[in-house]
């Protein structure tokens, strides 16, 4: 039985227009894994309640728990969560998920695909490799509309090491000023990224169906092991 | 499967309130079809009340699930055999 928790809020940070991060103190919270998500509850003053479920996008190692939140208009979370500020609360139960995890006992070659706000289950999977001195070389390509809509831009930058990758593709920038990858994940690129691992990649992919089908299917015809293919979805079905 | 699947993932947190053992990870053997997959993988349908689960190779349904306040509907015999993994601490028999 999961317990449902109060979070307060300690910190807000803008990670694009529309997209914030919140930290948060969660009392009574018993730690997670990376990849986990947490159930967010929110009830009216009449007693209706409105659930939905967010992906953890801290290090497991870290004190406060952050949770990216992309303000869908039409939603009925998702404004609300945005707009909070230091000190407001809100009751949160979890970790869930013993699926789409990664933990740094893992010794494998990791390849993490995100497509837009699939990026924040793998930002926790990265930040646990860099902060708890992982040896798995971890490689993220990560699929964003524009520049604006990079999340943790400044941060992915900073990760990138000798055993950490970060490759950034936007797919509809108008700027000539990105000098970065143009298009989207495509088998060609996925070709070059699975080659080195003899077999032995371990994948990761989250976003929108579509985009999560499709990296997966490529994956797989490209002889990574289905098994070794871990796959989170979502879609305006389960956001606001 | 149309593109508004999500997958099992979803219904972790609402299994988790039934089960005592994490279910993502738990084995789930077709009744239709016979594929086994873990629920964390089947596609997940959330437009209804609730959630439902299919499989993902013949789309079959294996679970419905909902819950409204304190009361939980649980309709499970799409899947002819679950698999569950105990906590290391449980695991004598």
């Amino acid at each position: 039985m999961l317990n449902w928790l109060v979070a307060t809020v300690t910190k807000t940070i803008n990670e694009t227009p529309d997209s914030v991060s919140l930290m948060l103190d969660v009392l009574g919270w018993p730690g997670h894994r990376a990849g986990q998500h947490v159930d967010v509850r929110l009830t009216a003053d009449d007693g209706y309640t409105a659930e939905r479920s967010y992906s953890i996008a801290s290090s497991p190692s870290s004190n406060e728990l952050e949770l990216t939140i992309v303000r869908l208009d039409e939603g009925e979370v998702s404004p609300y969560l945005t707009g909070l500020a230091v000190g407001d609360q809100f009751e949160l139960r979890g970790p869930i998920g013993g699926y789409f995890v990664w933990d740094n006992t893992e010794t494998r070659p990791v390849l993490l695909l995100g497509g837009g706000s699939g990026v924040v289950p793998l930002m926790s999977m990265l930040r646990c490799n860099a902060e708890l001195g992982s040896t798995a070389h971890m490689r993220i390509v990560y699929s964003s509309r524009t520049q604006d809509d990079i999340l943790y831009r400044d941060e992915l930058a900073a990760l990138s090491s000798d055993t950490r990758d970060v490759i950034i593709t936007l797919s509809r920038e108008p700027s000539s000023q990105w000098s970065g990858r143009r298009g989207r994940i495509d088998r060609e690129l996925l070709s070059r990224l699975t080659n080195v691992a003899e077999g032995n990649l371990l994948c990761f992919v989250c976003g929108p169906t579509p985009f999560v089908e499709a990296m997966a299917d490529t994956l797989v015809a490209l002889g990574t092991n289905p098994n070794n293919v871990k796959t989170e979805r979502f879609g305006p079905t389960n956001g606001g | 499967m149309d593109s508004t699947a999500l997958d099992g993932n979803v219904a972790a947190g609402i299994l988790a309130n039934i089960f005592y053992p994490e279910m993502t990870v738990a084995a789930t053997s077709c009744a239709h079809c016979g594929a086994t997959r873990q629920l964390g993988e089947l596609d997940a349908y959330v437009h209804s009340p609730g959630v439902i689960l299919r499989c993902t190779s013949c789309e079959a349904v294996l679970l419905r699930v909902m819950q409204n306040h304190n009361r939980v509907w649980l309709d499970m015999r799409g899947i002819s055999l679950l698999q569950l993994e105990l906590p290391e601490e449980d695991a004598s028999p």
